[in-house]
């Protein structure tokens, strides 16, 4: 029997390449292995898309509450019943030193219109079947004078999960 | 084959399951960069909205007269005095901020602002007004001044 190195020496590459070499074997003969019951099977789909890529919340004159006119506008496209919806912000850091904690940041409801703090991840939509849905989430936040002058960055994460 | 070969072969084939497993389904996520932009803040308080300077008795130079106040910045300021002496007053009005930066927000100094008048004649009175401005160095004065009216007073 031809030890694996062998095999790597014979075909010109490296171990860990002859290894992925062979996954993709087992894969291919897994995938086009005869099956019992060659019954069609559509697999669930979900995706979740935004736009724009970057956001720019805009400028806060002074310290307190401020309303962005920013829109993000979300797409959300399902072949099965989905658990929702889920939006979450990371800290907004100050390249300087300081940061707006989501807790800060409230993001607005599109189905009432209220805005709920981002301190933990915000359920935007409840869980719903097949479809298409496109939302426009707008944003809040409120600042304090320990919020030092300066621009903040930081990272919104837009999920939907398959219904458990 | 060196005892490392195994491990190597079983490696490579994990990655290979893993971008196997990573290719199929479907995108359940988006990720979006957040800006946001803070703007410089100041905003001065004074202690006193009104004061009152004394000229020695046939005029001349006052003595100083201090004001205190409170500084509230989202930033590091420096403090501005600026003048509104009434049209046609006589004499000289000074009004010379005694911090020369403010570091931290919410900072209440007891000597804020120094006010002295020199050279006013006799039998002048009149009131003066002075705001203080925080400032960003080199940038335009900042919304939010405070204020004193200073009568002047004759003994």
């Amino acid at each position: 029997m031809r030890l694996p190195r062998d095999i790597a020496r014979g075909i010109g590459c490296t171990l860990p390449c002859a290894g992925i070499l062979l996954a993709a074997a087992m894969i291919a003969l897994l995938a086009t292995a005869p099956t019992a019951q060659a019954a069609p099977v559509v697999q669930p789909y979900i995706s979740v898309s935004a736009t724009p890529a970057s956001l720019d919340l805009g400028t806060v004159p002074q310290p307190g509450t401020y309303d962005s006119p920013a829109e993000l506008k979300v797409h959300v496209t399902a072949n099965c019943i989905h658990g929702g919806v889920m939006v979450a912000v990371t800290p907004l850091v100050r390249a300087e030193g300081g940061s707006i904690g989501p807790a800060q940041v409230f993001l607005r409801l599109p189905s009432t219109g209220t805005y709920i703090s981002m301190s933990s991840a915000v359920a935007v939509t409840g869980p719903a079947g097949p479809g298409i849905f496109d939302f426009v989430l707008k944003f809040r936040v409120v600042t304090t004078l320990a919020d030092a002058a300066g621009e903040y960055a930081g990272t919104l994460t837009i999920t939907c999960s398959a219904a458990p | 084959m060196n005892k490392h070969g195994p491990i190597a072969v079983m490696a490579g084939a994990l990655v290979g399951l893993l971008c196997a497993a990573a290719t199929t389904g479907a995108a359940t996520s988006a990720t979006v960069n957040v800006t946001i932009t803070v703007l410089p803040f100041a905003e001065v308080r004074m202690d006193s909205e009104n004061v009152e300077v004394y000229l020695p008795a046939g005029g001349g130079n006052s003595q100083p007269v201090y004001v205190g106040g409170t500084v509230t910045a989202n930033c590091s300021v420096m403090l501005l005095a600026e003048i509104k002496a009434p049209s046609g007053a006589p004499g000289r009005w000074f009004a010379t901020p005694m911090v020369a930066e403010v570091a931290h927000p919410g900072t209440h100094f007891d000597r804020l602002v120094r006010i002295n008048v020199l050279d006013v004649p006799p039998g002048y009175g009149g009131n003066v007004s002075i705001q203080v401005f925080g400032s960003k160095l080199g940038e335009t004065p900042m919304p939010n001044p405070g204020q004193v009216v200073v009568t002047l007073m004759q003994n």
